[in-house]
């Protein structure tokens, strides 16, 4: 919210101190003042100035060589550095002499062999802005050439922004903010003399059908009003407070809304149908063309003001255009009401207007100044537009009186709450300053009365805040409690292992939105039915949840592939979502913690002393595996060769755990990859990392406690096979594994396929450790078990010894 | 006389040892002292016709010079083994300032790296962290927390429905209902993780970002116990020498509501661009949790009190490592995410 200062202190004297501590004061406060931007002014020398011609400086492309008529006849030569230097346009010039805010004085001067006698400032030069992208084009005629800018840019005025919380509605206002300035800093607010006028007579109807929704309709008819322009101050002042001026009723009604924080609407009463004014729920299709242009159809949620026929306004959002102000209106109605904010929002929301007004209305006007503020607006039309008679008196319905607000304030809270010892007459003398009279209730305890324009204030706690305010929050004493716990169940560091591992293992950590397309995620062929939408999307890249992470972590490779090439390894740890198309289960939406990751180009570069080596399906098993028994300590890891429509056929696996499924793994189907515009290998798998983790944890002691080393020599042993191509191998290694107990490790140690061996059979080397934790083992007992090894193979898998 | 021969012998031998650049030469020295035909042995052979005085007072200049040629050879003998080792070590010289062969290594998101230093600080006070689902109902992310629908406050939560009751929370605050629920006071907890807002997205801006609410609950909680342990947080954060200042501030969910700035880490509070010449960055938003929170949570406010606070992952990050660009944390751009 902008508010020129100068309209502030119109109501509170603040000459004691300088805007920046009025500034400082308030963002303390809780209403943090944004930023102070200086408007109008003179400074000594800088006059309006006309560029009449421009040409580049010949040695440097950058300068302007400009002639600027000063309004003497006699045009000035200034060389200027700014890139939006143009003919005709109206600029501040500061002439020799004179002395810029940051200090400098303009002297005549010569700029590479040009000569310069001034400066075409920007807003930064003139302590506009702090920091402007070009010299400042005024908005004037020839008419005020040569005279100082504050004919142009007004006399000299600061604009505060400020951001007013959601609650404080009451600051929504000039009034309110020097209201909350005089409670801070202990001073009294000047009152306005307000003229009231004789009325001439004359009448309209005003029923409010829906007292809820409008508890108070006030309203006021003037005749014979002359519309027009505004006055050059008031123009200025809206435009300060950044709003448009539209002609002198419409900028009134604006002004007392940013002044007393009221919202005002016009009517022009001989639009007006039957001369009658209804407050009631609009009618399922009809429809109002508001005065922003847009055709709103209403509903019966919505309330309206509405004449004899149709509906006229939309309450507390935005008049109708039938209706508006124009420069033919001759007789208004100034309307001053209160909508309930909830109604107020409903019908914003749906008719899908925002307004100053319902802003206001959303939050909280007060109900009690409605014919305060009907008056100030009347007393400020009859002034300006130095025209109208006052037809009515105010016409005032209340609907639905007010109920007072009163809170019990026991003030043993500023003890528990913020540890401090205040008596009650202390904590009386804080409610003063707020205009909360207060009696005594009962021992320790007082009665507050809480002005009508206070929303924010309806219980205790809310009056403490107020006092801890007032207090200073930094002037309160800073403890440290001793911090115990009864909810300990936490995954977060395990979470934190893996993440940690995953670095180790060589892969960056990616982050992700949760959002994602739709169109994309179709495209490579996950399943729509298990798509959650969102409503109201950002916009068709993220209309659903992902359903993996896959997408998110191709977009990735994409990105980098263009802008970086070569390899990279990433991984996340992010949730996924979809439906769930289990109709049995109560939850609709099943939501899971997903390690993913993905791998392309080389594992190994090539370097002076390394021969390059692209990565293959083994690289992303091995990182799944490592993770899963190393990191994790699983042993019963298990890839389970199987299609999948992300993966190339005979290279996607299932992974499992004890047979049950955990994830998936594989290389990339190129089809799919050419959606993502990459052509290379590409690795990826997704594991459900809570089963893992419910796994690793679910473990007996007995499973992770020490086993026996051995202090006895292992034996090393080779077995050369012939197999069929087609066996699964990691049954044969299980199978060798677990067919003695002397057997600690088995590994493949070549693989050849080719012309040396038979057609769909392969040469296999298997290397076999042996070792006996109680003796020390002989050749015997080595070859004993590896004749059984041979036989268990051939009965089992048909593999025979090479010869 | 057999006394200068001796010598003569001695001061030989150990000037040819002394010269002997191979351990072939060794060899050829030590077997014309002690071989066969050696030096030595001749002279051992021509003591047979010696007294026994004599015999014994050869033997014994002998025997020195046996010693002292066979110390110098053994001295030689690992001179040349050395020079010979060095020869090879030589041989094998190669230039180790050429590029190591380093191991793979990744890396932890920076966001993540912020998110556990954060963590870490809070749980070092005895805050229990906790990964929260990002689909949340509309009870838990805005009616238990005081904000019913049309609440006003609701328009800076511009939030992303899936249907009607659930949504994508829109900052984290959510579990604070859920886990009081679960358990009874005392609770210290904190509860990391994603977040999204129908945000435009832009330098700024990201609809997807990430949030850490932390929450305590306990009997006679007070407001100096919420300075404490936020202002011990700031410094850990930021360094012992940041001080904190607090401002009312409006959350629906606590009250006394505010937020906390730290004094500037680049400028130490003088005022510079980064704290766009306050002197102070915000922080962190947080209160005294609102009696609301805890009726909805069945808790009975006049015997409990806490105090809550959230701040956002990003906006830390982007301060204390200048990354000027939210976008940049979603890009994963592997020379960003490598920087870390």
């Amino acid at each position: 919210m902008k508010i020129p200062y100068s309209w502030l202190k119109e109501y509170i004297d603040l000459d004691d101190r300088s805007i920046e501590d009025v500034a400082k004061m308030l963002t303390l406060s809780g209403t943090e003042v944004v930023s102070i931007n200086k408007v109008g002014g003179d400074i000594p020398g800088v006059v309006v100035g006309k560029i009449i011609s421009n040409r580049k400086h010949p040695d440097a492309d950058k300068l302007s060589i400009c002639s600027i008529d000063i309004g003497d006849n006699s045009p000035i030569p200034i060389v200027c550095g700014a890139q939006n230097v143009s003919d005709n346009i109206f600029v501040p010039v500061a002439t020799v002499g004179s002395l810029l805010p940051n200090g400098s004085t303009i002297k005549k001067t010569s700029i590479r062999g040009f000569e310069s006698n001034g400066m075409i400032c920007s807003k930064e030069e003139l302590g506009y802005e702090d920091e402007s992208a070009g010299i400042w084009v005024l908005d004037c005629d020839d008419s005020v050439l040569g005279n100082s800018i504050s004919t142009v840019i007004g006399t000299t005025d600061y604009i505060l922004d400020l951001d007013v919380t959601t609650n404080r509605a009451d600051l929504l206002s000039v009034l309110g903010i020097a209201r909350e300035c005089a409670i801070l800093c202990e001073k009294r607010l000047t009152t306005l003399d307000i003229k009231d006028y004789d009325n001439v007579g004359g009448n309209i109807e005003i029923t409010v059908e829906e007292e809820e929704a409008c508890p108070r309709y006030s309203a006021r008819f003037i005749f014979d009003v002359e519309i027009g322009p505004s006055p050059d101050w008031l123009i200025r002042r809206l435009n300060n407070s950044g709003v448009r001026s539209v002609n002198n009723v419409v900028d009134i009604t604006n002004y007392v809304l940013l002044e007393y924080g009221q919202p005002l609407h016009a009517f022009d009463l001989d639009k007006v149908e039957d001369k009658k004014i209804i407050v009631r729920n609009a009618r399922d299709g009809e429809t109002l063309h508001a005065i922003n242009g847009s055709m709103i159809n209403l509903t019966n949620e919505m309330l309206v003001i509405a004449d004899g026929k149709h509906p006229i306004a939309i309450a507390g959002v935005m008049g109708g255009l039938d209706t508006e102000i124009s420069e033919t209106t001759k007789n208004i109605i100034i309307e001053s009401a209160y909508f309930e904010p909830i109604k107020v929002r409903k019908s914003s929301k749906l008719a899908g207007i925002k307004s100053d007004a319902s802003y206001r209305f959303e939050r909280g006007v007060d109900r009690a100044s409605t014919v305060l503020a009907l008056n100030r607006a009347v007393d400020l039309i009859l002034n300006i537009t130095k025209s109208g008679k006052i037809a009515s008196k105010v016409k005032d319905v209340i609907a639905k009186p007010p109920q007072k607000k009163i809170i019990i304030f026991n003030i043993s809270l500023t003890k528990k709450y913020l540890n401090l010892d205040l008596s009650i007459a202390e904590v009386s003398s804080i409610f003063k300053r707020f205009y909360f009279s207060t009696t005594q209730a009962g021992e320790g305890s007082l009665k507050v009365d809480i002005p009508s324009y206070r929303y924010d204030l309806s219980i205790d706690i809310d009056l403490l805040e107020e006092i801890a305010r007032i207090y200073g929050y930094n002037n309160i004493e800073t403890t440290r409690p001793s911090i115990k716990s009864n909810f300990i169940k936490t995954d977060y560091d395990m979470l934190s292992k893996i993440r940690h591992a995953f670095s180790g293992f060589g892969l960056f950590e990616t982050k992700h939105y949760s959002i994602g397309s739709s169109k994309i995620h179709k495209m490579v062929g996950f399943d729509e039915a298990l798509f959650i939408n969102v409503k109201e999307p950002i916009n068709v890249d993220y209309d659903i949840l992902r359903p993996s992470s896959f997408v998110s972590l191709m977009n990735t490779v994409s990105y980098n592939k263009k802008r970086r090439g070569l390899n990279a390894r990433f991984f996340e740890l992010g949730n996924v979502f979809y439906k769930n198309l289990n109709s049995n289960s109560e939850e609709l939406y099943i939501e899971k913690k997903m390690l993913s990751a993905v791998i392309y180009g080389n594992t190994i570069q090539k370097s002076w002393n390394e021969v390059a080596r692209k990565s293959d399906i083994f690289d992303i098993i091995g990182i799944a595996e490592a993770f899963i028994t190393k990191t994790m300590g699983i042993d019963s890891f298990k890839i389970i060769p199987k299609d999948n429509f992300l993966f190339i056929p005979f290279k996607g696996a299932d992974i499992n755990i004890a047979d049950e499924y955990i994830g998936r793994i594989g290389q990339v189907h190129p089809k799919i990859l050419n959606i993502f515009d990459i052509k290379d290998d590409v690795f990826f798998f997704e594991i459900d990392v809570r089963k893992v983790i419910d796994y690793s944890e679910s473990k007996n002691a007995s499973e992770y406690m020490y086993k026996d080393i051995g202090k006895y020599p292992s034996m090393y042993r080779d077995l050369a096979l012939i197999c069929s191509k087609d066996l699964i191998f990691d049954d044969v290694l299980r199978s060798i594994k677990t067919s003695s107990s002397i057997i600690k490790y088995v590994t493949v140690a070549d693989r050849y396929e080719g012309p040396q061996v038979e057609e769909g059979k392969i040469s296999i080397a298997i290397s076999i450790v042996y070792n006996d934790n109680t003796r020390t083992l002989l050749e015997e007992d080595v070859n004993k078990c590896e004749s059984s090894i041979l036989e268990m193979l051939k009965n089992k898998f048909d593999i025979v010894l090479r010869s | 006389m057999f006394n200068a021969k001796i010598k003569e012998i001695s001061e030989k031998f150990v000037v040819d040892i002394g010269s002997a650049d191979t351990k072939e030469m060794l060899k050829e020295i030590h077997s014309s002292l002690l071989g066969k035909k050696g030096i030595i042995t001749d002279l051992l052979k021509e003591m047979a016709y010696l007294d026994v005085e004599a015999k014994k007072e050869h033997g014994k200049l002998i025997n020195i010079l046996k010693t002292t040629c066979e110390n110098a050879m053994g001295i030689r003998q690992k001179e040349i083994e050395e020079v010979l080792l060095l020869k090879e070590f030589e041989s094998g010289k190669v230039d180790i300032t050429l590029p190591s062969r380093m191991p793979l290594s990744g890396n932890i998101h920076i966001l993540t790296q912020v998110e556990e230093e954060i963590i870490s600080i809070f749980q070092n006070m005895g805050f229990i962290p906790v990964d929260g689902n990002e689909i949340e109902d509309d009870y838990h992310n805005f009616e238990a927390l005081n904000i019913p629908s049309y609440h006003p406050a609701r328009d800076s939560h511009d939030t992303l429905f899936i249907d009607d009751k659930y949504l994508l929370r829109t900052h984290t605050s959510g579990m604070q209902v859920r886990i009081m629920k679960e358990t009874s006071p005392p609770i210290a907890a904190l509860s990391p993780g994603k977040c999204v807002r129908h945000d435009a997205v832009d330098a700024k801006h990201s609809p997807v970002f990430h949030q850490i609410e932390g929450f305590l609950v306990d009997k006679h909680i007070t407001f100096g116990d919420l300075k404490g342990c936020l202002e011990h947080f700031c410094k850990k954060m930021f360094g012992e020498k940041t001080s904190i200042r607090l401002r009312p501030d409006y959350f629906p969910f606590v009250e006394p509501g505010a937020d906390i700035s730290a004094s500037c880490i680049i400028c130490n509070g003088e005022g510079c661009k980064t704290c766009g010449y306050e002197g102070w960055i915000e922080i962190l938003g947080c209160g005294m949790i609102h009696p609301k929170v805890f009726e909805h949570a069945g808790y009975d406010p006049y015997l409990y009190s806490g105090f809550a606070f959230g701040l956002g992952i990003e906006r830390v990050a982007m301060i204390k490592y200048g990354v000027p660009d939210i976008r940049m944390f979603y890009e994963n751009d592997i020379e960003f995410l490598s920087q870390f």
